[in-house]
Order: structure tokens, then sequence, then C-alpha cells
């Protein structure tokens, strides 16, 4: 890029200029066609029997015939998809989307109000509990992660020191090993980023809106869903599209909170499994991870414009 | 109420404005009241999800908690297990895994692959800009199960990892697995890389773009080249999107080990990848043999979250950001 301008002035002919212009698009490109090359391993790879797999790297496929093997195949995705036994991963896709699609509308219906409120409602103490919420964007979640799954599983009890008594804390909730903790914890963790984001964008709505609204007698609560709402759209997508693909990618929480429960767990755990038990079931994993991977593409491409547009117009200022 | 209000300032208190009066006591009290409401679900899950987690965090690191004796009610030793992680033999090594790692990966991807990509992708016409930052967002879109599945292919031993197969003597690989023999710190942080770099990409791509036309072009007939024009006026104008990434990023990455998990589990052999927030976490979860010492990992979480915070306050300081927090309250009100 940099030689391209500064070739521009110098007195050369203007193919050889047109030519170094390119040069930046096309190293883009190469790249663009490295970045996918692994995918499509993945791809060539799911449709090749597991003895395949074992004798040669995916770019050999095209030998597969010869060798005596089935090539393309869809023996792995039935197998995946099917019973427990083989791969169990129709049951996860059921999880993670009840997973991804609750813990997407809580956060964005708790966050909204909020950031209204913070936008556009004076109240005492609205500034320092801003900046509270905002600060615990730095806060990491392995803060909350241990004490959360003892408070899901046990409860917390403890013995006060000094007077030698014991409390409970928080009560058993029996909630370990259950989705409803999964959908708790991201809507938890959620929160300030989502109403980080929302609020910049409500508060920057024009203010003439809320007057005349305030004049024509509307409270707060009317302002919120007659105007609010409807004109935050953009960045409620944004948001959604955000969370849900964070939620139905996410291993560690699903994998902390709901362990060993083996009917519970998500799409992503259950295919991560694939890879361990010795190798049993290793030549389905590329087939799974095809399968989990299909969702937050479509989602994303799909709406990929209200998502780019969304993030960056309420984030950036200055 | 006052009955005399004229419309301006009735407007300006309604909504919470300042103005010359700010609104009378009742409208005050009002406007708690139906804040405290709007705001409610939020602050209660903020309470159970951060405030009280915190301090059990710091209670539980004094406990001695742990799938050996599930204590209940948890029982205090003091500062045992601080003790105990100072002492531990691996501690100096885990520490300089975890500073290595997070600055390696800051400065080389998450700031300066980042800027790059969005210095290339503004350059170039807008269309295959935009559809090459797309295509950059790919690995941040891929469960992290499949992103790092498909590293591993990459790295396998031969015959079936295709880097062993292009580059046989590159990386001291000679054919063996590469993310678990020839050079496992590679892998780690580009696979970190590649999608810390994204973020930062997104945000620095919306803040040149936000830059006035006019200021360019004046400096273009001014005879300035590309070089300058970045370094003259580009990188000033998006100084704070700049610190807010190192900020940011920074604590993302000092907490981050959901890739490393799934990568090397800290491996190979004693502690080589191993990062201290993957420490935390393998302690309090994951301990071989079965053992979840969920105090000791909080110990790890509390020391961590107490740097964390530290460094946050820092960079704060250094960068003097409440600056950037004022501005927007003052245009906004």
């Amino acid at each position: 890029m940099t030689a391209t301008t500064t070739a521009g002035r110098r007195p050369l002919g203007p193919r050889i200029y047109g030519f170094l212009r390119s040069i930046p698009t096309w190293v883009l490109w190469i790249l663009v066609v490295l970045w996918t090359i692994p995918t499509f391993g993945l791809l060539v790879n799911s449709l090749r029997t597991r003895d395949a797999q074992r004798t040669s790297g995916w770019w050999l496929a095209w030998q597969d015939g010869a060798n005596g093997f089935d090539f393309p195949t869809l023996q792995n995705y039935e197998a995946v998809l099917g019973a427990e036994a083989t791969g169990g991963l129709a049951n996860g896709l059921l999880n993670s989307a009840s997973i991804a699609i609750v813990a997407t509308i809580i956060p964005i219906a708790i966050a909204a109000f909020a950031a209204y409120a913070f936008a556009w409602i004076d109240f005492r103490g609205r500034e320092w509990l801003f900046i509270g919420t905002i600060a615990l964007l730095a806060v990491p979640t392995q803060v909350s992660l241990i004490p959360l799954l003892q408070a899901y599983s046990s409860g917390v009890r403890m013995t006060i020191p000094i007077i030698e008594k014991t409390v409970t804390i928080i009560p058993d909730m029996g909630l370990a090993g259950t989705i409803p903790a999964v959908w708790l914890t991201h809507t938890g963790f959620a929160l300030p980023f989502a109403i980080f984001l929302l609020h910049n964008y409500i508060a920057g709505l024009p203010k003439d809106l809320f007057e005349s609204a305030r004049i024509d007698g509307a409270d707060h609560f009317k302002i919120f869903w007659k105007l609010v709402v409807p004109l935050s759209i953009p960045v409620l997508a944004a948001f959604a599209i955000f969370q849900f693909l964070w939620t139905w990618n996410d291993y560690l929480i699903a994998l902390t909170m709901i362990g060993g429960n083996r009917v519970a767990l998500p799409a992503t755990v259950v295919v991560a499994s694939l890879a361990g038990e010795f190798g049993l079931r290793e030549h389905l994993l590329t087939a799974g991870a095809f399968v989990i991977t299909v969702v937050p593409l479509v989602v994303f491409f799909a709406l990929q414009r209200f998502f780019v547009r969304g993030i960056t117009a309420g984030s950036v200022k200055g | 109420m006052a009955q005399s209000l004229d419309k301006d300032t009735l407007a300006r208190a309604a909504i919470g404005a300042p103005g010359p009066q700010r609104g009378t006591l009742g409208r005050r009290v009002r406007n708690t009241f139906t804040a405290y409401g709007f705001l409610g679900p939020a602050m209660g899950l903020v309470l159970f999800f951060f405030v009280i987690p915190g301090i059990l965090l710091v209670v539980l690191s004094l406990t001695d908690l742990s799938s050996a004796n599930f204590s209940d009610p948890w029982t205090f030793i003091g500062l045992d297990n601080f003790e105990r992680l100072f002492a531990d033999p691996f501690f100096p090594k885990i520490l300089r895994n975890t500073v290595f790692y997070v600055f390696t990966t800051l400065i080389f991807f998450n700031l300066g692959l980042a800027l790059v990509l969005a210095l290339v992708t503004t350059n170039i016409p807008r269309r295959s800009g935009f559809f090459f930052r797309l295509i950059w967002l790919l690995p941040r879109l891929t469960p992290s199960v499949v992103y790092i599945l498909m590293w591993k292919r990459i790295g396998q031993a031969d015959p079936f990892g295709i880097y062993n197969q292009l580059f046989p003597e590159f990386l001291g690989a000679s054919g063996g697995n590469l993310f678990l023999g020839g050079s496992p710190w590679t892998f780690v942080i580009l696979t970190n890389g590649f999608v810390g770099a994204s973020f930062g990409m997104i945000i620095f791509t919306s803040a040149l773009e936000s830059i006035p036309k006019d200021l360019i072009t004046a400096a273009k007939v001014d005879g300035a080249n590309v070089w300058r024009i970045i370094r003259d006026i580009k990188l000033p104008m998006i100084k704070w999107p700049l610190l807010f990434i190192a900020t940011y990023q920074t604590l993302s990455l000092l907490t981050s080990f959901e890739y490393i998990l799934l990568l090397t589990e800290g491996g190979p052999g004693l502690f080589t990848t191993e990062v201290w927030a993957l420490t935390a976490y393998k302690r309090a979860f994951a301990s071989y043999f079965g053992n979840s010492q969920w105090a000791f990992g909080a110990t790890w979480a509390i020391v961590l979250v107490t740097v964390a915070l530290l460094l946050a306050v820092i960079y704060v300081k250094l960068f003097k950001f409440n600056e950037l927090i004022e501005e927007p309250r003052i245009e906004n009100l």
C-alpha cells in the first residue's frame, strides 16, 4: 500500500502503476484462500470413511476410490447425528438452541430497560451506578465461575469464625448440571457489555423526540416501548446476533456448569468429547464440527449488515 | 408541583436534562423510583453474578474446600492457600508464560495485525475491504471447539497434518506433531492472535472511516506520502480506539484460556504453555485424579483478578480514560 501511492507519483507507466495498486488486494485474496484451506480440509475429511481418514491426509482424498474407500460419503453425518452411542449430536443441537435462544432474549430485555434508565432518566446515583456497571467489563468471568458453581450445586454455608455460628449465604438451588444454570450464567455475564452497547446507542437518540413525547404526556414506560425500542432495532439486532453466536459457540461455561450431565450438554461440548474416549469416534469429529459451525455462519452472513453497523455505531466515539 | 413552568423547562425536567431548574422534588423522587424499577432486574443479576461471587471468591480462597473433603460449612484455614501458591515450584514458570503470552499476542496480533488489517482494508476498494474483514471474522464466529480442531489438524504429525506436508523442515517440526512437539507456543499465539486481531480490526476500521476525508486530501495536496499520512494523521486520530483496545485486550488475554485448554491443555510436558488463568481453572475444576481443589483454584483466580484490576487502573490513569468517558456524557445530555 505504501508502495502504490509513492510509486504513483514517480514517472512510471500507468500499467505498472495499476499493477502496484492492485497488490494489496491480491495479497488479501491470497490470504483469504489460505484462510479457507483448513475449513476445506475439514469438509473433505468429513466426507471420508474412518479408515480413509486414518490412512492419509485429506489432500489425498481423490485416491480414496482407488484404495477401495467410499468417497464422498455421508455416513459420518448419519452416525454423528444418530443415537447417543454413536454421537448424540441431535440432542446436543436441541440443547444448544435452547441455551442460545433463551440466553439471548433475557439479557436483551433486561439490558434495554437498564440502558434507557441510565441514558434518559435523571435519578440519584446514576453516574456511580453506570460507572460501576461499565467497570464490570474489566472483571473476568473467573471471579464468578468457581463461586457460582458452588452456589448452584450445593449452596453456600459457612461458619462465622468469631461467633461460631453457621449461616446459609446461598441456599441449595439444585441448578448444577441443568440448562437453566447456563441461561442464568450467560445472562449475568452478558449484562455489562449489553448495557454498555445499548446505552451508547440509546443515549445518542435525538433529544427532541423525548421532549415532544413528554409534552404529549407519555411516561417513561410508554416512551421506552413506543419510541426507544422501535428506534433501537439496529443495536438490539446487533447485540442479539453477537449474543446468539457467543452462547451457541460457548464451550467453557456449558462444560463447567453442566459437567457430567450428558443429556443436557450443548453441541459444542458433545463434539469436543468426540475427540476423547481413546479415539473411538474421532472420525466423526469433522462431521460434527461442520454441523455445529453451519448455524453461526448462516446467522452471521444472513444478518452481517446489522451486526457490523450496530456494533460500530455506538461503541466508538472520538 | 410548580404550575408556572414553561414548556421548555418542563420538557427538560421531564427527561432529566440539566436545565436552569433541575425539576421539582416530587418529579425527582418519582424519576428515581421509575429508574430503579427499570434498573432492578439488571442490578439484581449484577449483584448475583459479580458482587456476591466476588466476595465469595475472596472468602473461598481462605477455606480448604475441595472435592476431597466437601467441607460444609466452609472451614477457614487462613492464608495457607496463598502460601501454597507462592511456594508452588511452577509459580515462576506460569508467571513467565503468562507475561510472554499476553504481551506477545497483544503487540503482534491484537494491536499490530489489527491495525495493519484496518489500514489495508480501508485503503483498497470499499467492497473488497468489507468482504475481507468479513472473512477475517470467520475464526471468531466458528465455535472454539471447531476452530481449535482445525489448527490441531493443520499441525498433526505426518502424514495427516498439511503443515508438515508442505514445510517439513520449518518450525523444528520434522514430521512430528507441531502443537505438541515442535513449537507449541507458536500455535498457542497464532490461534489466539488470529481471533484477537478481528476485534481491533473492526473498531479501528470504523474509527479510520470516520476521519474527515478533507484532512487526508489536504495532506496529500501538501505532498505527504502514505507513510506520513498514517503516522501524522491516521494514528493520532484513532488514539482513543487504540488505547481502548490495548487495555481491553490486555485484560481479556490475561484471563482467557479456552483456546489453550482445547489446544494443549497447558502441555506438552509440565506447564509448557500453561498460563495463569488456565492454572486457576484446572486447579478448581479439572485436576487429574478427579480432585477438584475449589479453594486453591479460587486463590489463583483472586490473585489473577487483583492483578487484572490493578492493570486496568494503571491503564486508565496512564491513558487518561476519564477524559474519554466525560466527553460523550456532556454531548448526550
